[in-house]
């Protein structure tokens, strides 16, 4: 009787003891998950990242966006004023917000820049191509040059200005606040 | 009964090679082994979900490269990626009804371990690029080259992977300058029909053929200007008849059927959007003095790739281009629509 008492107690100690080793290893390997989860974000986020500027710096050379000259990192303004209008594109490309910065805007904030609309254009600040209103965002920009059709006594040319392409990606690591 | 248990008892007792075992010890072992089993087995699971991230990510890293390959109005760009092992590029999945208007294409990437290729990747879908391979590229060393697509503007660039060595057999010389022009790689010239590689006959008869390119546009500048490509199988019977129009030659080539007529599609549906765009900025235009009459043909030209059904309306909508082309060129310096240089 003493003797079963005493195994039983054993057991129970063992048992505890597995318990234990069980959860040990359960708390192991969900450390080793969740940084392994986080590696993989941040890198997937890299990647991301590293994605939209490589697009970003080829963008002006797409057929959406390239001059009507033989211009190298040209913008047709005209085309972009088009493309605005245009909503499938929102899903053409993967960024969350694609815009076009004439240069008298570049100390502005976004909200006090006059956006462009076909009844202002080209009297205007921002070409806004699409916004997805992302609520974190990365954004990444490159220097083109903006050119349209001009006309002065019936002869028509091309004008160009200096602008900023700036194209946005969502932020998953949503750490900081949208940018201004 | 009380003597046969007595029994029993005195033999196992004598029993030298009997291994006594308590029930705590039967218990850990037990509890022990499923703890082995649940960590070998979680162990496995973490390596496989480890290779298919590693490879969805490679994938995707691939997408951005591919971003590179913008030739912008130039010819065309040609490039080699070069993996340590026996890689996969799977383009199995090409929608081009999926993400309307432009469709979607998507590709996974597999590599060999311990002589067999791992679970691919999570396909990465790709929106604004046109991929024209076949549907499973296997190799260590992959070709790229991208090439520009006109139909009066420049619709997109053309993408086209192949690790397989080709053969072109008679081919015309304006083919032989362009593909040298590209310095496209695994790519040789023969007037043999028995040299190494995928066998691509130009205007050529021959059973032996794995492709035969022929040329449709008598009265074009180039015979190759639209056409046919055809693939057939070992036996010589027909597989696929593929259209084409300008620099599609190409990709009828290097593709399989599936996915150029997807791609067709979705490049037909991209034409017709640049198409809307293309007559917002003729509005835009006229109000800088610029009068155009391509309006009309360049509407019908968009709405017509809209509703293309399969390759063979390219031939269709590639009359309507030569119009648009036409007027183009006899716009003034300022006011042409756009510049194809």
């Amino acid at each position: 009787m003493k003797k079963n008492k005493r195994s039983q107690v054993r057991m129970q100690e063992m048992a505890f003891m597995l318990v234990g080793v069980i959860l040990f290893f359960v708390f192991v390997g969900l450390f080793g998950v969740t940084i392994l989860f986080n590696m993989l974000k941040s890198s997937a986020q890299q990647t991301a990242d590293n994605n939209a500027l490589t697009a970003i710096k080829n963008l002006a050379s797409s057929p959406e966006f390239y001059c009507a000259t033989s211009k190298t990192n040209c913008i047709d303004g005209d085309k972009a004023m088009a493309l605005s209008n245009d909503l499938n594109y929102t899903k053409f490309y993967s960024f969350s917000r694609l815009e076009i910065i004439k240069s008298i805007a570049f100390d502005k904030n976004r909200a006090d820049m006059i956006k462009c609309t076909m009844a202002n254009y080209p009297n205007c600040e921002e070409i806004v191509i699409f916004d997805k209103h992302a609520r974190y965002e990365k954004s990444v920009t490159s220097y083109v040059a903006l050119c349209r059709i001009e006309s002065e006594n019936g002869y028509s040319y091309q004008k160009c200005e200096l602008a900023k392409l700036e194209a946005a990606t969502e932020d998953k690591d949503i750490k900081s606040p949208k940018s201004k | 009964m009380a003597k046969k248990k007595n029994k029993r008892v005195i033999r196992n007792k004598d029993d030298k090679k009997a291994l006594e075992m308590s029930f705590e010890w039967i218990f850990a072992m037990i509890i022990g082994g499923i703890i082995l089993f649940i960590a070998i087995y979680a162990v496995v699971n973490l390596m496989s979900t480890g290779q298919k991230a590693s490879a969805a990510q490679t994938a995707d890293e691939l997408v951005g490269y591919l971003s590179t390959y913008e030739t912008g109005q130039g010819t065309g760009i040609n490039d080699q990626i070069h993996f340590s092992s026996q890689s996969r590029l799977l383009f199995e999945e090409c929608v081009p009804t999926d993400n309307k208007p432009f469709g979607s294409q998507s590709f996974a990437f597999s590599e060999k371990m311990f002589g067999k290729y791992g679970t691919p990747g999570t396909p990465i879908p790709v929106y604004s690029k046109y991929i024209f391979a076949n549907e499973s590229v296997e190799g260590k060393d992959f070709f790229i080259v991208s090439i520009p697509y006109f139909m009066g503007y420049k619709v997109s660039d053309l993408i086209l992977i192949y690790s397989q060595k080709y053969c072109f057999i008679s081919a015309p010389q304006e083919i032989q300058d362009n593909i040298e022009d590209l310095r496209l790689k695994n790519i040789n010239f023969s007037d043999d029909i028995n040299c190494s590689g995928v066998k691509v006959c130009f205007n050529n008869n021959n059973r032996d053929c794995n492709i035969k390119v022929s040329g449709s546009c008598p009265g074009c500048q180039s015979e190759y200007e639209t056409g046919t490509v055809e693939k057939f199988d070992d036996n010589g019977k027909l597989l696929s008849t593929n259209y084409y129009s300008g620099n599609l030659l190409y990709a009828g080539i290097f593709s399989s059927d599936t996915i150029y007529e997807c791609n067709i599609k979705r490049l037909m549906a991209k034409f017709s959007e640049l198409g809307k765009i293309y007559l917002d900025k003729i509005k835009i235009m006229k109000t800088k003095g610029c009068s155009s009459n391509i309006q009309l043909v360049l509407a019908s030209a968009a709405q017509g790739a809209n509703s293309l059904q399969d390759s063979k309306g390219l031939l269709g909508i590639y009359t309507q281009v030569e119009d648009i082309n036409k007027i183009n060129e006899a716009a003034s310096e300022g006011c042409k629509l756009f510049v194809n240089e």
